[in-house]
C-alpha cells in the first residue's frame, strides 16, 4: 500500500537531513504506529507519505515513496489525498467552516463528488465516527475530542483507503484519547482502512497498533509488530521513547531469563506474566 | 547495487507553483482582517474622537507588505478590506472604494525596490501614505455624496486632515512595529512543520 | 461577535428564506434611495420600513440595538454639522458666535437620519443571511474565486475566535494593574502592542498548517461549478428585486 525505499530528506536551508535512507514497507489494512521523541522526524515522514514532502515543502529529496502505484514525486498532493487521508493534530486550525456539516462538505466539493453522493457520504461519514448528532452543530460549541471526530470525518467522508495521523491526541485528554484510537481501530477493522498514526502515548500505540516503528534522528530504528518491537526496550528509551513500564519489567526479566513470553501490553497479560513467574 | 545507486539521484518536483494568491496567502489577508476588525473594536474604544488608528487599514498594509501582490490581487484585499468595513456602522459602501484605492496605493510601494537585510523605513512610509490614499478617498467620496447638490457650505475639510494625517501616523507606526514580528512567526510556523 | 452585529440570526421567515443575492441587492438599493432622496420623510419611512422589516424576520431586538448605536452616532455627526451651516435663518445663538439656522438643523437632520436609514438595511440583511450561503453564491452566481470568497469567510470565522481571546488578554492585563484610561496617546498606542502582538503572533504561525490541510483538502482543485449547494432565483427574489428598484425610483421622485 505505501512503499517507502531509500527515503532521504533535507529540507531547503536546514542543516541536517530530517529524514535519512528510510525504508518501509506499510501492508493493505495495516494500523501503523510511529512514535519518537520531538524532532524525529516524524512529521516530516507523513508529509512524505501524503506529498506535502516535496511539493510544499522543497528540498533535497532522495529515493522514492509509492501510495498504492503512485509516486509522491509525479503526483500533486491534492490528487495523492484521493488515496491519503490527512488528519493533523491540530484541528483548530484545519477547519475551515462553523459548521459541522459545511466542514465535511469542503472536501467533497472540492474533489467534485457527484452531487447524487454527497447526501450520503456526509451521513455515512458522521455515522462511521459516530457523531451523527453533531451535524448541525457549529463547531466553536464543541469540545476537543468531538472536534477532532470532525476533523476525521471530514477526511472519513473522501473515502481514502489510507488514513494518516499526526499526534490526533495531542492536544485531548486520556479518555478522548481513547475513543479517537477506539474509533481509528473500527475504521481499520470494519472498513478497512489503513492506519498510519504517529502518536507520543506508547500505551494508545500498544493496545491499538498493529505494528510499530521507532524513529530516532531521521531514522527508523525499530520496525515490526508491537510485541517484537517492545522486546527492545532498552534501544527505545534510548531513541527517547519511555516505554510502558511493564514492557520494560518484562525486558528485564527475559535478560534475566525469568520470563520468555511476549511483552504484556495489557493489564490481563501483564497478571499472566506475573503469575507465570510467582507461580 | 545498481538500484541503489538510481536511488541516490535527487529528485526534483517539476511544476512550479499556481499564480495569484496562495492558500497562505489567502488565509494570511483573513486572520489578518480578522484580527484588524477585533482590534478595531476593542481598541478603538480607548481612543476618543481624534488621533485614533485605523487597524483595518494597518492590516492589509501589513498583509501586502507580508504577500507583495500584484496590483489585481492587491485591489482584491482591498474590496475584502471593505467587506469586513460593512459590519460596523458607519457609512456603508464607502469604504469599499477608499479601501481599494488604499490598497492598490500600498502594492505600488511593493513595486519600489528596497534594500534588502537592512532595517527599511518601507513599512512606515508605505503605511503612511497609503492611510491618506485612503482616508481622502472616504472623504472625497462622502462629501460627494453628501453635499453633492445641497446648496450649503460642507464642515471645514481641516477638521478631517487633522483626522486623517494623525490616523496615517499613528497606523504606520504600529505597521511598523508588527511587520518584522509577524514575518518572524511566518517564516517560524513555516519551519515548524 | 462585534455587538451581535456578525451572528447569524437564525429563522424561516420570508426574508430569511430569500436568495442572498436579493437580500444584498435590496439593502443596497434602500441604502441608495436614502441618499438620492432630499425629502426627511421619506427618510423616517425608510427607517420604520426597515424597523418593519427586522420584525418581519423576527430581529426587532437587534434592530433597535443597532438603531441606539446608530443614533448615537448620527447625533454626534448633527452636531459636528449644525455649527458650520451659516446660511439660513438663526433660530439659536450661542455664545462665540456659535449659531445654528433653521437650513442647518434641517440639512444636518437629514444627514443623521440617511446615516440612519443607509446603514441598517445591510446590517439587518447579514444578519439573517449565513455567511456561507453568501459566499457560496458570490462564487456560484456572480463568479468571484473561490480563493476570495474563502479569506473573507476565513476572516468571519476567525472574529469570534480573537474575539474570546482579546477579551481574556484584556482581562488578565487589568487584573495586572494595566490602567487603560490614560490621556497620553504614546501610553495608549504602547498598551495597543502587548494585546495584539500574542495574538496575531500565535495565529499567523497556524497558518502554514490551516493551508497545508486546505491543500489536503483540494483547496486547488476547486472549480466554480464545485459547490453543492443550489441558490435558485424564484419568484419571490425576483419580486424582491423589483421592490427594491421601486424603492430606489421612488427616492429619486418623491419631492
Amino acid at each position: 500500500m505505501i512503499r517507502i525505499s531509500g527515503l532521504s530528506f533535507r529540507y531547503r536551508g536546514g542543516s541536517e537531513e530530517a529524514l535519512k535512507e528510510i525504508d518501509l514497507t506499510v501492508r493493505r489494512g495495516d494500523f501503523l504506529g510511529i512514535i519518537g521523541s520531538s524532532g524525529a522526524g516524524k512529521t516530516t515522514l507523513l508529509h512524505a507519505i501524503n506529498g506535502i514532502v516535496p511539493h510544499h515543502f522543497r528540498g533535497e529529496f532522495y529515493g522514492s515513496v509509492e501510495v498504492d502505484g503512485s509516486d509522491t514525486v509525479e503526483n500533486r498532493p491534492e490528487d495523492l489525498a484521493r488515496k491519503v487521508g490527512s488528519v493533523r493534530q491540530d484541528f483548530e486550525s484545519q477547519m475551515v467552516s462553523s459548521v459541522v456539516e459545511d466542514e465535511i462538505l469542503f472536501g467533497l466539493e472540492n474533489f467534485s463528488v457527484p452531487r447524487d453522493d454527497i447526501e450520503h457520504r456526509i451521513a455515512d461519514a458522521l455515522d462511521k465516527t459516530g457523531i451523527a448528532n453533531l451535524r448541525e452543530r457549529n463547531i466553536a460549541t464543541l469540545s476537543g475530542g468531538q472536534k477532532q471526530k470532525v476533523a476525521i470525518a471530514a477526511i472519513i467522508a473522501l473515502m481514502p483507503e489510507i488514513l494518516i495521523l499526526d499526534e490526533p491526541t495531542g492536544e485531548l485528554d486520556p479518555k478522548s484519547s481513547r475513543q479517537i484510537f477506539r474509533l481509528l481501530k473500527e475504521l481499520n477493522e470494519k472498513h478497512g482502512i489503513t492506519v498510519v498514526v504517529v502518536e507520543q502515548k506508547i500505551m494508545l500505540l500498544c493496545e491499538f497498533a498493529d505494528s510499530l516503528a521507532v524513529m530516532d534522528r531521521g531514522r527508523i530504528i525499530l520496525e515490526g509488530p508491537v510485541r517484537e518491537v517492545l522486546k527492545s526496550s532498552r534501544e527505545m528509551e534510548s531513541a527517547g521513547v519511555n516505554c510502558p513500564r511493564v514492557v520494560t519489567l518484562a525486558d528485564r526479566l527475559r535478560e534475566e531469563r525469568l520470563y520468555d513470553g511476549p511483552a504484556p501490553v495489557s493489564i490481563s497479560e501483564a497478571e499472566a506474566m506475573v503469575r507465570s513467574i510467582t507461580g | 547495487m545498481e538500484q541503489r545507486a538510481e536511488l541516490r539521484k535527487q529528485r526534483v518536483v517539476s511544476a512550479g507553483s499556481g499564480e495569484g494568491l496562495s492558500i497562505s496567502d489567502v488565509i494570511l489577508v483573513g486572520v489578518l482582517l480578522a484580527a484588524g476588525a477585533v482590534l478595531k473594536f476593542f481598541v478603538g474604544s480607548l481612543f476618543s474622537v481624534g488621533m485614533k488608528p485605523n487597524f483595518i487599514i494597518a492590516m492589509y498594509c501589513l498583509s501586502i507588505l507580508i504577500i507583495r501582490p500584484k496590483f489585481k490581487e492587491a485591489a482584491v484585499i482591498g474590496l475584502l478590506a471593505g467587506a469586513i468595513c460593512q459590519f460596523f456602522p458607519g457609512t456603508p459602501y464607502l469604504n469599499f472604494v477608499s479601501e481599494l484605492v488604499g490598497a492598490v496605493v500600498m502594492a505600488a510601494f511593493m513595486r519600489i525596490p528596497s534594500g534588502k537585510g537592512r532595517f527599511s523605513l518601507m513599512p512606515v512610509i508605505s503605511t503612511f501614505i497609503s492611510t491618506l490614499a485612503s482616508g481622502f478617498t472616504f472623504i472625497a467620496a462622502m462629501y460627494l455624496i453628501f453635499y453633492a447638490g445641497a446648496n450649503v457650505k460642507p464642515v471645514p475639510l481641516a477638521i478631517f486632515l487633522g483626522i486623517i494625517f494623525g490616523t496615517a501616523a499613528i497606523n504606520s507606526v504600529i505597521v511598523q512595529i508588527l511587520y518584522v514580528p509577524l514575518k518572524l512567526a511566518l517564516k517560524k510556523g513555516q519551519d515548524q512543520q | 461577535m462585534i455587538g451581535g452585529f456578525l451572528d447569524y440570526s437564525p429563522g424561516d421567515s420570508f426574508l430569511h428564506r430569500l436568495n442572498p443575492l436579493a437580500k444584498i441587492f435590496l439593502s443596497l438599493m434602500l441604502c441608495v434611495s436614502c441618499f438620492v432622496t432630499d425629502s426627511l420623510y421619506f427618510c423616517l419611512f425608510m427607517i420604520l420600513l426597515d424597523l418593519a422589516m427586522a420584525a418581519w424576520a423576527g430581529i426587532s431586538g437587534r434592530a433597535m440595538a443597532m438603531l441606539e448605536a446608530l443614533v448615537k452616532l448620527s447625533a454626534l455627526l448633527f452636531l459636528i454639522q449644525v455649527f458650520f451651516i451659516r446660511e439660513g435663518n438663526v433660530i439659536l445663538l450661542l455664545p462665540m458666535d456659535i449659531r445654528v439656522t433653521d437650513k442647518g438643523a434641517l440639512f444636518s437632520l437629514l444627514m443623521a437620519l440617511r446615516l440612519i436609514g443607509a446603514t441598517m438595511p445591510l446590517a439587518l440583511m447579514l444578519s439573517i443571511t449565513r455567511m456561507n450561503d453568501l459566499s457560496n453564491v458570490l462564487v456560484g452566481t456572480l463568479g468571484i474565486p473561490y480563493k476570495y470568497a474563502f479569506s473573507l469567510t476565513t476572516a468571519i470565522r476567525f472574529i469570534p475566535v480573537f474575539t474570546a481571546a482579546m477579551a481574556g488578554i484584556i482581562e488578565a492585563q487589568t487584573a495586572r494593574g494595566v490602567s487603560f484610561d490614560t490621556r497620553n496617546i504614546f501610553t495608549k498606542i504602547g498598551l495597543i502592542f502587548p494585546l495584539c502582538v500574542p495574538l496575531l503572533v500565535t495565529s499567523v504561525r497556524k497558518i502554514e498548517g490551516a493551508a497545508i490541510s486546505a491543500e489536503l483538502r483540494g483547496f486547488n482543485l476547486r472549480k466554480r461549478e464545485s459547490g453543492y449547494k443550489n441558490y435558485p432565483i424564484r419568484a419571490a427574489d425576483i419580486g424582491v428585486f423589483l421592490f427594491a428598484v421601486t424603492v430606489a425610483v421612488l427616492g429619486v421622485i418623491v419631492p
